[in-house]
């Protein structure tokens, strides 16, 4: 049976314009402004859809009210052959829909945006971006109020900068959740294909890792730039630039410095007291800046107290370890090396014992941490056995 | 100021219908020669290509000679390089091009070349753009470097063979890895540079670079697919092709009898195959659950010789696993079960050496490469040396 996507529709409000179809009878939508001219909404339909049906094994069908460009489905075809790779439960699928030879309509450039450190630095080294793109299924999700705040405290930051603020709003990611896809695989397709309706000449994501240290990843530098098209690229930016560095890049844009919004407890300011904050108030305090956006940092002893709790936090710890050393604080090298030394030891024999007893205690124990991850039917990696 | 590495007494020698160009690359005799027909664009971008990393772990810029002409292209792609090879190997310091004959040169030949081997990643990629390939580049410096009248008995079959599809090969020979090696620079990590400035020096439109990993596991390696593509620019367009199952790759050459017959995959032999070693059995063990035979080896009697094979690095499980995964998948589930356990079992060793690593702070690792004489440990230039944690 195949995946039906039908019952196209649009609404418009407040100048705001709403793309809306059914998935087998359940809503998806997405919602932007009205004034920007998008291309085949279809694209954005398939993205959000494309690994549940990957995981079923079933075709994607879009009923002829909704069009999907000629190529964006050529894009679909080289990308699911990474996605099987990375993910040894899934299938390729094909999408029966009527096809469409977009043309790009915005000749301008854009960039996702969260006001986050990779962000920033994006906009720092690419002057021509003139639209920013917010989408709330990040960290606006369950913080819809705060959500709204700050996007529009940088609307009018981003209108002093001489660009426009793109708010789009989804609830793709309330259905791939129920679906039990991961996020952290599905929100490289819901860049990928919202890039792709929305059509501009050249579209930014932000990198948050760097070329060393790539593993599968929803957004990641081989699979994003194949969502590029005929006249438009998507680019994969700042892979070959650390943390650390790009916060120091933006020593030389204070306005965009002053504006970062890094925090993991809330949307709309800094806590200056989670992991995600010290780290970056610790990289300023090192380079000696200051961002009006969070507190100084300190006491210099806080970031000892760093937990390493997954191998993608290592490259960020190390390399503010590197960067501590080169300043002259030692001593909080070696407890940063400590930590990620006691990391490595318990993350190996973890491994360890996952190989001795056939992981029959991992469900149980991450149930136990209450890890929702570990309850997904689709991550990025996955190899059948 | 910064010392110079100088590049400098460019000298052309021709002979039996070939042209070898030498230099003196920081007092050390550096050439490389190919067929005195083919057209080259700036024979100092694969000079400087040669001495790149030397330049970068020593801290020097890069002086040119002016009768040594280098193009425009080489420094923007060395720009974007740079930074990603600093961030791998944090020893290394980007450097300068020091030169006064620079220009900007376009493609210089239509069409398309890849590099050929006559392995799995460079037969698929000839199989798969065999409309756009026209001319095929095979180099002395991998394989054929210790055993050379082998490696020219190789060269003629490949031309013979690859005749016969309208392709033209292009032998290049170079001594340019005996002195990489001499300066303990990694050719793990100088291939990678190597290619990229052979598709400067011989300016094609598309250059493809054959990709021999998937694209589940990358780390920083010679040819990525990441750096591959920033050797590009001017009308010449660097592909990093492939990055799929070496498994899958065999079997899409089913589709191309010739290139499948002149496969030559083996660790053992530069021209034929053993049959015995384990990349000859590896690529066996593909034919044989998809069905298929080449000629140029024999075909598998017993499936338990692929379990002769012992998994010692990361990079090799991906090869195992995905054999593994296609005898599950052919119904030979007993193999399967078995290549899996050998996975699991070097994964045991690993994450036990790993937590050793990590409780002796390296020092116990370091000296049993030492001990066991691991070549690569000792290397001056490494593609992965990061500073210590």
């Amino acid at each position: 049976m195949p995946i039906r996507i039908h019952g196209f529709s649009t609404e418009i409000q407040n100048s705001r314009i709403r793309y809306q179809a059914l998935v087998d009878g359940v809503p998806l939508w997405i919602e932007l402004d009205e004034s920007i001219t998008p291309r085949s909404a279809g694209n954005f339909f398939v993205g959000a859809v494309l690994l549940h049906a990957m995981y079923e094994g079933q075709e994607i069908h879009l009923d002829e009210s909704l069009t999907v460009s000629t190529d964006y489905l050529s894009s679909i075809a080289a990308l699911q052959s990474i996605y099987c790779q990375w993910n040894g439960k899934l299938k390729q699928v094909s999408i029966i829909a009527c096809e469409k030879e977009d043309i790009v309509l915005n000749n301008d450039s854009a960039s996702f945006f969260s006001g986050g450190i990779d962000g920033s630095y994006t906009l720092a080294c690419k002057p021509e971006i003139n639209f920013v793109l917010c989408l709330n299924s990040f960290e606006g999700r369950e913080q819809p109020d705060a959500w709204l705040n700050l996007i529009r405290r940088q609307r009018d930051f981003l209108a002093n900068q001489g660009k426009s603020l793109l708010h789009i709003a989804s609830n793709y990611r309330q259905l791939t959740e129920a679906w039990g896809v991961s996020h952290q695989f599905q929100h490289g397709i819901a860049l990928g294909s919202i890039a792709t309706f929305l059509g501009f000449k050249n579209t930014y994501i932000p990198s948050s890792f760097t070329s060393d240290y790539l593993f599968p990843w929803g957004s990641h530098p081989l699979t994003d730039v194949l969502w590029s098209g005929n006249d438009f690229r998507i680019v994969h930016h700042g892979i070959d630039v650390s943390r650390v560095d790009k916060t120091r890049k933006l020593a030389d844009n204070p306005e965009l410095l002053n504006n970062i919004q890094v925090c993991w407890k809330y949307v709309d300011r800094n806590c200056g007291e989670c992991h995600k904050c010290v780290r970056t108030m610790t990289a300023l305090k090192f380079f000696s800046m200051h961002s009006a956006a969070l507190p100084e940092l300190k006491n210099i002893a806080h970031i000892a107290d760093f937990k390493v709790t997954s191998v993608a936090a290592v490259p960020f710890v190390e390399e503010l370890a590197y960067l501590a050393e080169e300043r002259g604080y030692e001593a909080v090298a070696r407890k940063l090396r400590h930590r990620v030394r006691r990391f490595w030891i318990k993350h190996h024999a973890d491994e360890l014992l996952k190989l001795l007893v056939g992981d029959l205690l991992g469900p149980v124990v991450r149930r136990m941490r209450r890890n929702t991850w570990s309850t997904y039917k689709v991550h990025v990696t996955n190899q059948q056995k | 100021m910064r010392s110079e590495l100088r590049i400098q007494q460019l000298q052309l020698s021709h002979s039996n219908g070939r042209v070898r160009y030498t230099v003196d690359a920081d007092g050390n005799e550096l050439w490389f020669e190919l067929p005195d027909n083919i057209t080259l664009r700036c024979p100092g971008d694969f000079f400087v290509a040669c001495m790149l990393l030397e330049a970068m772990v020593s801290d020097r810029n890069i002086r040119v000679a002016p009768d040594i002409g280098i193009s425009s292209e080489l420094s923007a792609s060395l720009f974007e390089l740079q930074p990603v090879y600093c961030l791998w190997n944090t020893k290394l310091k980007e450097t300068k091009i020091l030169a006064d004959n620079i220009s900007s040169i376009g493609a210089v030949h239509c069409g398309g070349v890849s590099t050929y081997s006559g392995g799995i990643d460079s037969s698929y990629t000839l199989a798969r753009h065999l409309n756009d390939i026209s001319h095929v580049v095979t180099l002395n410096t991998f394989e054929g470097r210790e055993q050379p009248v082998e490696y020219q008995a190789l060269i003629r079959r490949h031309s013979q063979v690859l005749a016969q599809l309208n392709v033209t090969l292009i032998s290049i020979t170079s001594n340019y890895r005996e002195l990489t090696e001499r300066l303990r620079i990694s050719h793990q990590f100088q291939h990678g540079i190597i290619l990229g400035a052979l598709s400067l020096l011989l300016g094609f439109e598309k250059t493809f670079i054959p990709s021999g990993f998937n694209a589940t596991l990358l780390y920083p390696w010679g040819s990525h697919p990441l750096t591959d593509p920033l050797w590009s620019g001017n009308g010449r367009n660097v592909i990093h092709d492939g990055p799929i199952t070496r498994v899958a790759k065999t079997k899409y050459l089913a589709a191309n009898p010739m290139l499948l017959n002149n496969i030559q995959v083996c660790w053992k032999h530069v021209i034929g195959n053993c049959g015995q070693c384990h990349k000859c059995l590896r690529t066996m063990g593909a034919l044989h659950f998809f069905g298929m035979q080449s000629e140029a080896l024999p075909a598998l009697k017993d499936l338990n010789l692929l379990l002769t094979y012992d998994v010692k690095s990361e990079q090799s499980v991906p090869f195992v696993e995905e054999l593994a995964l296609l005898a599950l998948n052919t119904g030979h589930e007993h193999i399967a079960k078995k290549l899996f356990r050998k996975i699991d079992r070097f994964w045991l060793t690993f994450h036990l050496q790993e937590t050793i690593k990590a409780l002796t702070g390296d020092t116990l690792r370091k000296a049993i490469l030492k001990f066991r004489g691991q070549d690569w440990s000792t290397y001056r230039v490494r593609v992965d040396d990061k500073h210590p944690s």
